[in-house]
């Protein structure tokens, strides 16, 4: 009874609150039952209103997918004019551009998401992120039981590098008996020049992944890889999904639930594999620059993807994750099984350090993994 | 009246115009030519933590930078090799020969000239791309598994460049065999020489500086390309060393002194390459034009001229096949190697034009930095060869000298050059910077060009238009503009394709954002190999054949106007 009477009084004051909402009030504000919440949300909106666009970007979240969430983030919000753009990008060139930017004293960035811990607090121990307190980071506990959160700056999911491979394709070149635990049965003569991993000089999630595998498997895996299979590198996973579902390079050691989901859509027979070795769970972390052109939008739209609509938007577009918010039911078990069930790698993220980055890309240097020819 | 006052608008106030004049003209080659150049210089002599020489010496004696260099020289010799084959062989057919459809087979051998290497590249990765490539799928029965062809390969590199780059060659030797004294050719013939050795023993020799000149061109432009290389190499593990400078700006953390040092590297290297070229040329002259009239007479290939007329007619095949499958894989929601109907569909045309923020970004920026650019690149090329050819001014020679260095410098050079340079300026970050770089990189091209025609033009034609009372302003208008309006919009519309194609300095300037065509197809290449990016490949090739349709129709209407005065 209480609870109706409340719904009344809010809706009372948005009717007289006509000329704010000249039609309709946005779904936030009708869904917000804090009166406090929604005076602060209000007035978010009204400055988004005023600052007119946004620009984000980001290496996971696809231009189409992206395309989905803007969508219903204007809608959400009632900002059908805001004019947003989507950048998508590898990690380390995205770092560089806003490396140059600040160095320019020209951010036009508002918001980056990427797996990108060690420059993440590296720009936060340099000032350049913006401290904001979203109310919707609290509700990430999985993320905060795990150590990837930063209060007042971010809350994160996390997303997985795993082997994938094109079923039909290796079929038609007499491979058929292939079942792989390990990723040592990826040490196969028989997959010379077959497979494809992601450009760790390009990457810092590359990078950090290939860490995890030599602190499972050792420096030898990366050894023989070099000699045995003869990787080439791809700058984004898309690159090398791309490369599986044609068929150019059928196996990549660096796929994912979202890519398989992707290909078999397209009625392209892939697996993905899950070793036994354990998989490394990365933060995949959106944060707000510090000199953000449009900082009001950045914390509404930091709001919207850290709640539980934007989460539901987020894995509905397709960008699918392990998402640091608990109860988000997965589209697929299979490729994206629960956080807790899932054999990670351990790892500790404060001490990725541009300097274990550096190492990992020498010994891949050293194993002649995406050497020049 | 001398020359420089039928220029100058005011008599009384002309040396003091003058002086202001000429600080204006350098100040402004300065900034734009020479003050990013000493940036690369400041950054790989005084930037690295290490000092200078031990930087050097890490970075020369690095195995990966040696391979490049080494890749660059393989790719540069082959292409420019290629090139040159094909280029040679086809202006002779066309200018000297009774080829069958030589008229029609002309403007087709320049078509590449206008178009975009990067989509040639992504086309023939269609092509011949070791595993899925259609050749190879094609020749699989034949020759069993294992590519039969591989594009991603230092030849393959080198096959592409040396198609794209054929029509330079042959532009410059079709000139120079068109403008031929005949009688050499029929001496020869009549003394019982074979066609083949009167080509070889009298034709080549005559037309050899500018054939020369034209591989040296190629070699050079070859030598600092990045576009193709980054396309094909990154697949075929082939760095160049334009791609390791690209890589060492790209990878976090960026390595300035690195990218300078290579870039002063290249930069010494082509710069080398043209002095020799000039000097090369200052020694030779092209004597195929007798002083008596003579009328070129076309060689009479007999059966030949059909083998002759498939030559011509398979280089045109290579240029456009890869086109069409270009088009068939745009039109597949997943390329799996060949084409099924059951995957046919137009959603990556709608994913380029309503979804990739990046290739709608592409396409504006580009058509903005294009048609201001071209406009301002004319009016300024234009100015500065008033000056040159117009006037007695002093040191027009040296502006003329200043304006021609930036035919040595590659993009990808100006490019960081110009980043260093003004990154802490307004200008970073915008489609300003972009355009800039494009205008003093081409500014030999447009003022060689508006030099031409400026020369065209006769003096006494100002000069009574001034005697008869014109100010200058109106002797400009009326007799100037009119007389040099078909030259411009020419050379405007040649600068347009030129700006809408370029990659090499724009991948150093763009930020995300001011993202330009050729960029935007290259990061979607990265995620999105086939379907969205030969959909927008095919896109910009239409864009760029609009613009050679329209340069058609400009320089016939031109043509058919000269004709009838």
């Amino acid at each position: 009874m209480l609870q109706k009477l409340l719904n009344a009084i809010v809706l009372g004051a948005l009717v007289c609150a006509g000329p704010v909402w000249a039609n309709d009030p946005p779904p936030i504000i009708k869904n917000e039952q804090n009166a406090a919440e929604r005076d602060r949300v209000l007035k978010l909106i009204e400055e988004a209103k005023k600052e007119g666009s946004f620009h984000w970007a980001g290496v996971f979240i696809e231009p189409e997918e992206a395309k989905k969430i803007q969508d219903e983030f204007k809608v959400y919000y009632g900002l059908p004019n805001l004019k947003m753009e989507y950048s998508f990008v590898g990690s380390g060139p995205l770092a560089v551009q806003v490396e140059q930017q600040i160095k320019a004293n020209k951010t036009n960035f508002d918001i980056v998401w990427a797996s990108a811990w060690s420059w993440f607090k590296d720009l936060h121990k340099r000032g350049e992120l913006l401290e904001y307190h979203s109310p919707y980071y609290d509700q990430y506990t999985l993320s905060k039981k795990a150590g990837l959160s930063l209060d007042g700056y971010w809350a994160s999911d996390a997303r997985t590098y795993q082997p994938m491979y094109n079923v039909k394709v290796l079929a038609q070149k007499g491979i058929t008996n292939f079942d792989p635990k390990s990723w040592n049965d990826f040490l196969d003569p028989r997959f010379a020049g077959l497979v494809s991993l992601g450009d760790v000089n390009q990457s810092f999630s590359f990078a950090e992944m290939a860490e995890s595998i030599r602190r499972t498997n050792g420096e030898e895996f990366f050894i023989k890889l070099g000699q045995i299979v003869k990787p080439v590198y791809f700058s984004k996973t898309a690159e090398g999904r791309s490369w599986v579902g044609s068929g150019e390079f059928p196996i990549t050691l660096m796929g994912h639930g979202k890519n398989t989901s992707v290909l078999r859509k397209q009625n392209i027979d892939v697996k993905l594999v899950f070793p036994t070795e354990g998989i490394l769970l990365m933060p995949d972390t959106p944060v707000i620059l510090k000199k953000a052109p449009h900082p009001n939008v950045s914390r509404l739209f930091m709001d919207f993807v850290r709640s539980a609509h934007g989460v539901e938007t987020v894995k509905n577009s397709g960008a699918e994750l392990f998402f640091g918010r608990p109860g988000v039911k997965t589209s697929d078990p299979e490729l994206f099984p629960a956080w807790e069930d899932v054999k990670a790698i351990p790892m500790d993220w404060d001490s990725s350090t541009p300097e274990t980055i550096k190492k990992i890309r020498d010994l891949m240097k050293k194993a002649g993994i995406g050497k020049a020819g | 009246m001398s020359e420089a006052s039928t220029l100058l608008p005011h008599a009384s106030s002309r040396h003091i115009q003058r002086r202001g004049l000429l600080v204006l003209i350098y100040a402004m080659l300065l900034v734009s030519i020479i003050y990013p150049m000493l940036m690369i210089l400041y950054e790989s002599l005084f930037n690295a933590s290490e000092g200078f020489f031990a930087h050097a010496g890490s970075v020369l004696t690095d195995r990966d930078v040696v391979l490049a260099i080494g890749n660059t020289l393989q790719i540069s010799v082959l292409a420019t090799l290629i090139a040159g084959s094909l280029g040679v062989t086809l202006a002779w057919l066309v200018a000297r020969t009774d080829m069958p459809f030589a008229k029609v087979l002309d403007p087709l051998n320049m078509l590449p000239f206008y178009l975009s290497s990067v989509v040639g590249a992504l086309s023939w990765q269609v092509i011949a791309s070791p595993k899925i490539g259609l050749l190879n799928k094609l020749l699989e029965p034949v020759f069993g598994a294992g590519p039969v062809v591989n594009i991603y390969s230092i030849t393959g590199i080198a096959f592409v460049l040396g198609l794209f780059y054929a029509p330079y060659i042959y532009l410059f030797t079709l000139e120079s065999l068109r403008s031929m004294d005949a009688s050499l050719e029929e001496a020869a013939r009549m003394a019982g020489s074979s066609i083949l050795n009167t080509a070889f023993k009298i034709t080549l020799p005559l037309s050899a500086p500018a054939i020369l000149s034209s591989f040296m061109l190629v070699f050079v432009t070859c030598a600092g390309i990045f576009g193709v290389p980054q396309v094909l190499g990154t697949p075929g593990h082939i760095t160049t060393i334009s791609t390791i400078i690209y890589r060492a700006m790209n990878d976090y953390p960026a390595d300035y002194p690195t990218a300078a040092l290579l870039s002063l590297l290249l930069f010494l290297f082509t710069a080398a390459l043209i002095v020799l070229q000039i000097r090369f040329l200052k020694n030779k002259s092209f004597a195929t034009i007798t002083g008596k009239g003579y009328r070129p007479r076309p060689l009479k290939l007999g059966r030949w001229r059909w083998f002759g007329f498939g030559v011509n007619l398979f280089y045109v095949v290579l240029i456009f096949l890869p086109f069409t499958a270009l088009c068939a894989v745009s039109l597949q929601d997943a390329w799996t190697g060949s084409f099924h109907w059951s995957r046919l569909t137009f959603n990556n045309y709608l994913a380029v034009l309503f979804v990739e923020d990046a290739a709608r970004r592409g396409f504006s920026n580009s058509l903005i930095i294009s048609s201001v650019g071209a406009t301002i690149a004319i009016a300024v090329c234009f100015f500065l060869a008033l000056i040159v050819q117009k006037t007695k001014l002093p040191g027009r020679k040296v502006i003329s000298l200043i304006s021609t260095l930036p035919v040595a410098i590659p993009g990808i050079v100006l490019g960081l050059g110009f980043l260093v340079g003004f990154i802490s300026t307004p200008l970073y970050g915008t489609i300003w910077i972009i355009m800039f770089a494009y205008i003093v990189h081409y500014l030999p091209t447009g003022l060689s060009n508006m030099e031409a025609l400026v020369q065209s033009v006769s003096k006494e034609l100002d000069e009574s238009a001034r005697m008869s009372g014109a100010s200058w302003s109106e002797a400009m208008r009326k007799i100037m503009f009119p007389l040099l309006a078909p030259g411009m919009i020419s050379t405007w519309i040649l600068l347009f394709v030129t700006f809408i194609r370029e990659v090499s300095a724009s991948v150093m300037l763009y930020t995300l954002g001011t993202e330009t065509l050729s960029i935007a197809l290259i990061r979607i290449m990265e995620y999105k190999p086939y379907g969205i990016s030969a959909a927008f490949g095919v896109l910009q090739t239409l864009l760029l054949m609009g613009a050679v349709i329209l340069l058609r129709l400009v320089t016939n209407r031109t043509s058919s106007n000269k004709g009838a005065h």
